[in-house]
């Protein structure tokens, strides 16, 4: 039977789940090893790539063979380097899409006949770190789409059997690289997403260096030397002293560095002050995501915990002090993404679907929004520096339900203009100035020879539900329409190019 | 009998009619003084549905707006002239130019409002309404000072021609109505006429002011020497005439060298020269010379305090927009890779002051941060960098204010 599956590409770990027969949304575990979540590193061999927890031991070895964080990388114009072990701005070496894809046709390969996939992004991710995604599914051979994390996991919640969670909820997910944290209605089986904010570079590896530069602080006074902050041993270290500083006050490790073994002891207070500043950002985002939905915290009837790093007890803290009450716990919040990507797969791919399935995701519906003010620059007299300039306007503002569609009118400068310059620009804030959007699509256009200044051009932005904008840009004199879609699951790169070196047998 | 019965009928009608006549006459008479084509103005807010939050000039109109000429269109004409010099009302001053193109007279600088409305023989506005509202910022005077404006409003027919707010003598037989009003008011900035008197020392002032701004951290670099070079071509560029172009180079380089040897020898006195530019220099031109300033700030890729401190010095005094200032200075910190900032640095930079409360502190750094956070999506990676900075920044200038 074919199947349809939901993944977490994460920046740590990865997840993958599927529905059950009953349509209950299951994580498919590693058989190797019967693990339910897949480290997100890569050992990448001659001939041969190696995913999970067996490249984090092969980076022991050799370090600098070893791709990590590929995820927070997607953006960026850089390649892992296999020379230099880490991410670098140059042409030899992997792109972040192809890194990404060796750990999802790893995941792909717990099981068979996979069909369909949903993958999870952070809300935060702009149209080219999707699009580096969609390219990663491509090259390992999957035909997915992208979902939320925040909305993946709220659907996961609102779908779990014998809990009982209604009304507006906050989800906070704190993952290995990326924080988001999103409003979002719940009834019955009915998510309607009402925002969300985010920080592509707030999780775990963030907290893992602020304790990597402790120990290293602390072996220097002792021993008079420091350690190599790079090395991966350090970050597995760090790691772990994280994790059992979420149950223990004090940790005591022996490091060993250039100068032999130390003891170190490290106690929850000093880690917690190391991440203060991260912790002053997750408080700012949860204002502001208050503050946008006009919602007090007396409005939120729950908050939801997702991502590994909410385990850390300081978390749990900010947002009880905020929200006046404490998160809801008791799900297990590396699985959680995944699990709801799994549900959403079915919800996009109800004809593959047996009747049990088609009866259990009968009542799941979702509603989501728009994550970016979506618009066009456009010429106008600035009025206190008297002179003219270019700013940006928006056509389809944040958190506008999808599928939604806005047509917004301008006019030429002056009778007899040939043509206008109309660009697509994506912005998280509602910004005017244009240094501050990027713009994603630019195209000249011809106007009728005898144009007027009073002449309407009419730019309507359609986007739907899977983040594919339908622009069109009509000149209303001549009845001339441009149409454009700004289609995110255009890849960016050649696929033929990326896969041509990616010639290994995946372990 | 009966003629005598006809004869009387004959008389009293037309001694009716004669009479009926006569009261038209007399009402039409009436209706025209009263209807007479008036022109309001007043000095007011306008409505918070307008979107318009300055002070503006309401321009109102009533009265006869027809076209007797038979037409069914006339023209409704606005000006605004400076009648400070001129004794008799009835006299035009030198035009008022507008800050604004929507308000420019087509083809020229010169403040207009020109509409084509529908209109009959004996179209008119019963009633006071508001044709437009004006912004004051947009009004600018020959002169800054206390200045005598009239405003002035006529009905005229469609085929008008004017030219930079005068008419042919043919044309004003094409005015049908005209109204006036005289209104006192003060001009803080520069007047147009003031613009191009100080032009040439203005433009001095600006290098030496850049001068300065390279040599606040201590040390002029030649990247800070380039844009000011390349100020200084821009405007040459623009002038047409070769000869006047060599003899504008020839001064430049001149100050250029002098303002060079002042600021390596610190011996710019930014107080002094600020004053004077201030009382010289347009709005446009502060803003030329700010603009200047930002960029020779951001030209190193690093924004010093002392540079900070240097143009923030300057900026409240020139009067310029705060707001529209922090605009500009945000593209610079945007783009530059290094800010060496102190703590008072920081917060000047966000907008806090000393009269601000906990609350009002750390909800403003909120607005800073999501500012920042969201340039951390940036195409560019640079600007992704600093925005980074920039969110960490005020991170940990919450964490003070114990937000």
């Amino acid at each position: 039977m074919k199947k349809i599956i939901g993944i977490d590409l994460g920046t740590t770990y990865s997840a993958i789940a599927t529905l059950d027969d009953l349509g209950n949304p299951e994580i498919i575990p590693n058989p190797e090893n019967n693990n339910k979540i897949t480290r997100s590193a890569v050992y990448i061999g001659k001939d041969k790539a190696i995913v999970g927890d067996k490249a984090l031991e092969a980076s022991i070895t050799e370090p600098k063979k070893v791709a990590k964080k590929a995820k927070i990388k997607m953006e960026d114009e850089v390649v892992f380097s296999t020379k230099e072990g880490e991410w670098v701005d140059g042409k030899k070496g992997y792109t972040p899409s192809q890194v990404s894809s060796l750990i999802l046709s790893k995941l792909k390969d717990y099981t068979s006949g996979v069909k369909k996939a949903v993958i999870t992004v952070p809300a935060k991710f702009a149209e080219a770190s999707r699009a580096a995604t969609l390219d990663a599914a491509k090259l390992a051979g999957l035909d997915a789409e992208l979902i939320n994390e925040p909305t993946a996991a709220v659907l996961h919640y609102a779908n779990l059997p014998g809990v009982k969670i209604s009304g507006r909820v906050l989800v906070f997910d704190l993952g290995g690289g990326t924080f988001d944290v999103t409003i979002a209605k719940i009834k019955d089986k009915k998510v309607d997403v009402i925002t969300s904010r985010g920080d592509k570079h707030l999780g775990g590896e963030d907290f893992d260096q602020e304790l990597i530069k402790i120990i290293d602080k602390k072996y220097k006074k002792a021993k008079g030397k420091g350690l190599d902050v790079k090395d991966s041993k350090l970050a597995q270290t760090a790691e772990k002293i994280k994790k059992i500083l979420s149950s223990k006050e004090k940790v005591t490790e022996i490091i060993e560095g250039p100068k032999g073994p130390h003891k170190i002891e490290i106690k929850r207070e000093e880690f917690e002050e190391s991440i203060d500043t991260y912790l002053e950002k997750i408080k700012m985002l949860m204002e502001e995501v208050l503050d946008e939905s006009k919602f007090k915290p007396s409005n939120i009837s729950q908050s939801l915990l997702v991502g590994g790093s909410s385990r850390i007890p300081i978390v749990s803290k900010i947002i009880t002090k905020i929200m006046k009450k404490p998160p809801v716990k008791g799900v297990n919040v590396d699985e959680a993404v995944a699990l709801g990507a799994a549900i959403y797969a079915g919800l996009q791919n109800k004809t593959d679907l047996n009747s049990a399935q088609k009866k259990a995701m009968a009542k799941v519906d979702l509603t989501d929004v728009c994550n970016f003010y979506m618009g066009t620059l456009a010429a106008f007299q600035d009025q206190e520096r008297q002179q003219w300039g270019i700013a940006n306007t928006i056509i389809i503002p944040r958190d506008e339900k999808l599928p939604c569609s806005v047509t917004k009118t301008y006019y030429p400068l002056a009778d007899g203009q040939e043509s206008i310059q109309w660009s697509v620009t994506q912005s998280e804030g509602e910004e005017t100035d244009k240094e501050f959007v990027t713009i994603i699509h630019e195209e000249k256009i011809s106007l009728s020879k005898k144009s007027l200044a009073t002449d309407k051009i009419n730019v309507t932005y359609s986007y739907d539900t899977s983040g594919k904008m339908h622009c069109v840009v009509e000149d209303e004199r001549s009845g001339k329409k441009t149409e454009k879609n700004i289609n995110i699951t255009e890849t960016s790169k050649s696929i033929k190019q990326l896969k041509e070196d990616l010639d290994f047998d995946i372990e | 009998m009966e003629w005598i019965i006809w004869i009387i009928i004959v008389v009293a009608f037309a001694v009716i009619g004669n009479f009926t006549e006569k009261k038209e006459a007399e009402e039409i008479t009436e209706a025209l003084i009263e209807n007479k084509f008036t022109l309001s103005v007043k000095e007011e807010i306008p409505p918070k549905k307008t979107g318009i939050d300055s002070t503006c000039f309401s321009i109102q109109l009533k009265g006869l707006c027809n076209n007797p000429y038979g037409g069914d269109s006339v023209k409704i004409l606005f000006y605004i002239y400076d009648n400070t010099e001129n004794e008799d009302d009835n006299d035009f001053g030198l035009p008022v130019l507008a800050a604004h193109e929507v308000f420019c007279e087509p083809g020229s600088r010169v403040l207009s409002r020109q509409e084509e409305i529908v209109s009959s023989t004996s179209h008119y506005w019963p009633d006071f309404f508001t044709w437009f509202y004006l912004p004051k910022d947009f009004v600018i005077p020959p002169h800054k000072g206390k200045r005598k404006l009239k405003f002035w409003a006529a009905i005229t027919r469609t085929d008008i021609k004017l030219d930079r707010g005068g008419f042919e003598t043919s044309e004003q037989k094409k005015i049908i109505h005209h109204a006036r009003e005289i209104i006192d008011c003060k001009f803080k900035e520069v007047g147009y006429m003031e613009e191009l008197i100080n032009r040439e020392a203005v433009e001095d002032l600006t290098i030496e002011l850049g001068m300065g701004m390279a040599a606040a951290d201590g040390h002029l670099e030649q990247k800070e020497l380039n844009i000011i070079k390349k100020w200084v071509k821009g405007s040459i560029d623009v002038l047409q005439d070769s000869k006047i172009k060599n003899k504008k180079k020839k001064h430049f380089e001149s100050i250029v060298k002098t303002a060079y040897t002042k600021a390596k020898n610190k011996r710019i006195s930014t107080s002094k020269l600020v004053e004077e530019f201030n009382d010289k220099a347009s709005k446009t031109q502060k803003y030329e010379a700010v603009q200047l300033l930002l960029d020779i700030a951001g030209a190193d890729e690093k924004l010093s305090p002392e540079e900070d401190r240097y143009i923030n010095k300057i900026v409240k005094t020139t009067n310029i927009n705060l707001k529209t200032f922090k605009q500009m200075k945000n593209k610079v910190i945007a783009n530059v890779e290094n800010i060496e900032t102190s703590e008072q640095n920081a917060e000047e930079m966000f907008g806090i002051t000393k009269d601000m409360d906990k609350s009002e502190k750390c909800k403003l750094l909120r607005k800073e941060f999501t500012k920042w956070n969201n340039q951390t999506t940036h195409k560019d990676s640079k600007r992704r960098k600093r925005a980074k900075d920039m969110a960490k920044l005020v991170a940990d200038l919450r964490k003070k204010y114990n937000c």
